[in-house]
């Protein structure tokens, strides 16, 4: 018993969290991140990755449904919590941990199912169907369609793409569980390799009870610059990320004093000549006609946070109708480069009804 | 190969590879401690916790997986980094004592594209498959440049045998008159362990690439296979470039583990240092800038050679 106790303690002691963060729960889903922070935790990259999985505010029924998929999705042994109120948070995840470690491993089968990332496949309007559904139909339907749907998923459709080379179409939903990613978004991109070459967009409706609350400066503050956070992570520089979500945190913790930390580390990053190359070339044009690059957009997150702890009136939101026509042509990365950048003007649209695109 | 080091070594050599990557993954997870405001000996325990808890999680399927491909594929990432520190030379012998020494490295870090490719696409998941693709567009950015650099020292020492190479460079090693093929090898070495700044297969933005599926101990083989090229990659450069097991006072193999663990660090803390590369950013590097220079550096190497031979 010795051992497997020692590696229960180990493994429990570094779990991985799936944060399934609702609209409107942007200082839930701060708090949680500092709270696994202090414990030595950290974020889940995707559900394979995941031992818990969090819920951050009050999910609407859509999102519900994508959480009990994913959770399906995930590896024993598992947990999982709902945070509504940050005064739960140690008892929360204090509780993660007893149940992950008290779970023995169960020697079975490895777990088939559904692949895919978090809520890659079954969304909330093709619900019905896991494997078992899709073959039962499949059959009842009287059609041999085993050929084209191996194990009830469509096999891939080629279309030319931008050189006119025949490519296979992948469909793949961005959202709404997914890090660094505005929270209730959930854009529909189609694939040619790695260029998204359509995306329809959506936004998962909001709990009915959810109190609409403008937000106050230091929340927005701590929205651009985590934002910024989530632009240079998804870059690849995790420790100037880490700095800017330190500066939110401080935003959060409603210290106005830190406009000149802002602006430093704004100038800090704008310095780095290997990121101004990697971005260079990373444009979308801009809804004046004029192009926009991504290098400024992140620039502006700094300065519109600054701006925001000086009591300033924010810049106006853009709704997330005019996403698919921006990353339309874009390759995957630059996509998620440009949503993340743009997360606080689209989170000022939190509790706004469905979009229409 | 008659020369090759006895079986016996088998073991303690595969040990030292294991210990040299969990220092690596314990340096970088210390630094990761760091930026995240906790204490850095939080961090170095890390890698250990993070494998007690990849061996209790219960390995992952997907629908209509390749399990044979991908299974196989990420069970032969850390056995590709055994082959290639199987070649280099811990004194005067290594464990496989070949005259082609420089071909099978080569050749091995080739087979790192198969199966890198493998684990991204046997998932049968979009976002492997993106990873895979993404991995093997930047590979085609950085081989010929690597190949290219490993050509510098094979011509320096009219040699293709590691033993022979490192023996060649008696008190000036190759990386004070070639330090373009040894930045480019390093670069190389980056690319086919899929570390950062040359790890857009396996980014967060795709949840980790051809990663993404993976959990359990099929997650542990591949990210201890990622550490353990890394530090594969770095012990063939010693031989290569850093003068092989020359040094002071120390025996020559702990000269080769002890430069081995250095380069290793350095590269993981130059990747921290820089943002990820893309596909595309890697070919115009690799195609427009690194290539001419390195043929440069090969025409130096071959001058040279030719003039002091």
């Amino acid at each position: 018993m010795g051992l497997i106790e020692v590696l229960s303690r180990a493994a429990s002691s570094r779990a991985h969290v799936l944060i399934a963060e609702a609209p409107g729960a942007f200082r839930e889903r701060v708090a949680l991140e500092r709270a696994l922070d202090r414990r030595g935790w950290c974020t889940a990259e995707s559900v394979a990755d995941a031992d818990v999985l969090a819920v951050v505010g009050e999910p609407g029924e859509a999102l519900a449904d994508v959480v009990e998929h994913v959770w399906g999705q995930m590896s024993e042994p598992r947990t999982r919590f709902h945070l509504r109120d940050e005064a739960q948070m140690d008892a929360l995840l204090s509780g993660a941990e007893e149940q992950l470690c008290g779970t023995t491993r169960r020697i079975a089968e490895p777990d088939l199912r559904r692949g895919f990332t978090p809520s890659a496949d079954d969304m909330p309007h093709e619900m019905s169907g896991g494997d078992g559904d899709h073959q039962g139909h499949d059959m009842a339907g009287g059609h041999d369609h085993s050929a084209m749907m191996p194990d009830g998923i469509p096999l891939a459709e080629g279309a030319e793409d931008r050189d006119g080379l025949e490519m296979d179409e992948l469909h793949l939903p961005l959202g709404p569980v997914l890090a660094h990613w505005p929270a209730g978004l959930v854009l529909r991109v189609t694939l040619h390799g790695d260029v998204v070459v359509d995306a329809e967009v959506e936004q998962l409706a909001v709990h009915a009870g959810t109190p609409a609350a403008a937000d106050d400066m230091t929340t927005r503050a701590a929205r651009l610059l985590d934002a910024a956070g989530a632009v240079l992570t998804l870059a690849g520089l995790p420790s100037e990320s880490a700095r800017a979500r330190r500066l939110r945190d401080r935003c959060i913790d409603r210290d106005v004093t830190i406009g000149r930390d802002v602006i430093t580390l704004g100038e800090r990053i704008a310095r780095r000549r290997s990121l101004r190359w990697v971005l260079g070339g990373l444009t979308v044009t801009g809804s004046h006609g004029g192009v926009e690059r991504l290098q400024d957009r992140l620039a502006a997150l700094f300065e519109q946070a600054r701006a925001a702890l000086d009591g300033e009136e924010p810049s106006p939101a853009i709704g997330p109708a005019a996403l698919p026509e921006l990353v339309r042509g874009q390759e995957l990365a630059a996509v998620r480069l440009w949503v993340a950048a743009m997360m606080p003007a689209l989170a000022v649209d939190d509790r706004g009804s469905v979009a229409h695109d | 190969m008659t020369d090759s080091l006895s079986l016996i070594f088998v073991a303690p050599v595969v040990a030292a590879l294991a210990l040299v990557a969990l220092s690596v993954a314990g340096v970088s997870a210390a630094l990761e401690a760091r930026d995240a405001g906790r204490p850095i000996s939080s961090g170095m325990t890390i890698p250990l916790r993070e494998t007690a808890r990849l061996l209790r999680q219960r390995p992952r399927r997907t629908v209509s997986a390749d399990r044979l491909l991908w299974r196989s594929a990420s069970t032969a990432v850390i056995p590709l980094a055994v082959l290639i520190v199987a070649f280099v030379p811990l004194g005067a012998h290594a464990l496989v004592d070949h005259p082609l020494g420089v071909v099978w490295v080569n050749a091995l870090d080739v087979v790192a594209w198969a199966v890198m490719w493998l684990i991204g696409w046997g998932a049968n998941s979009v976002t492997g498959l993106v990873g895979g693709y993404r991995f093997l567009a930047l590979a085609v950015g950085y081989e010929l440049p690597l190949m290219f650099a490993l050509t510098a020292p094979v011509i320096a020492a009219g040699s293709l045998d590691l033993a022979q190479i490192a023996a060649t460079q008696d008190g000036l090693w190759f990386v004070v008159w070639m330090p373009v093929a040894f930045a480019t090898y390093c670069w190389g070495v980056l690319g086919f362990s899929l570390r950062p700044p040359m790890d857009p297969g396996a980014a967060t933005d795709l949840g980790g690439g051809i990663l993404s599926e993976l959990a359990g101990v099929d997650r542990l083989l591949v990210l201890g296979g990622r550490y353990a090229l890394l530090v594969a990659g770095s012990a063939a450069a010693v031989p290569l470039f850093l003068g092989g097991g020359a040094g002071p006072t120390l025996p020559a193999w702990a000269w080769v583990l002890a430069k081995t663990l250095l380069l290793s660090l350095l590269l993981v803390l130059a990747g921290r240092r820089l943002p990820t590369l893309r596909p595309d950013k890697v070919l115009e590097l690799g195609w427009v800038v690194v290539l001419p220079l390195v043929v440069a550096q090969d025409l130096v190497v071959a001058t040279i050679a030719v003039a002091t031979g």
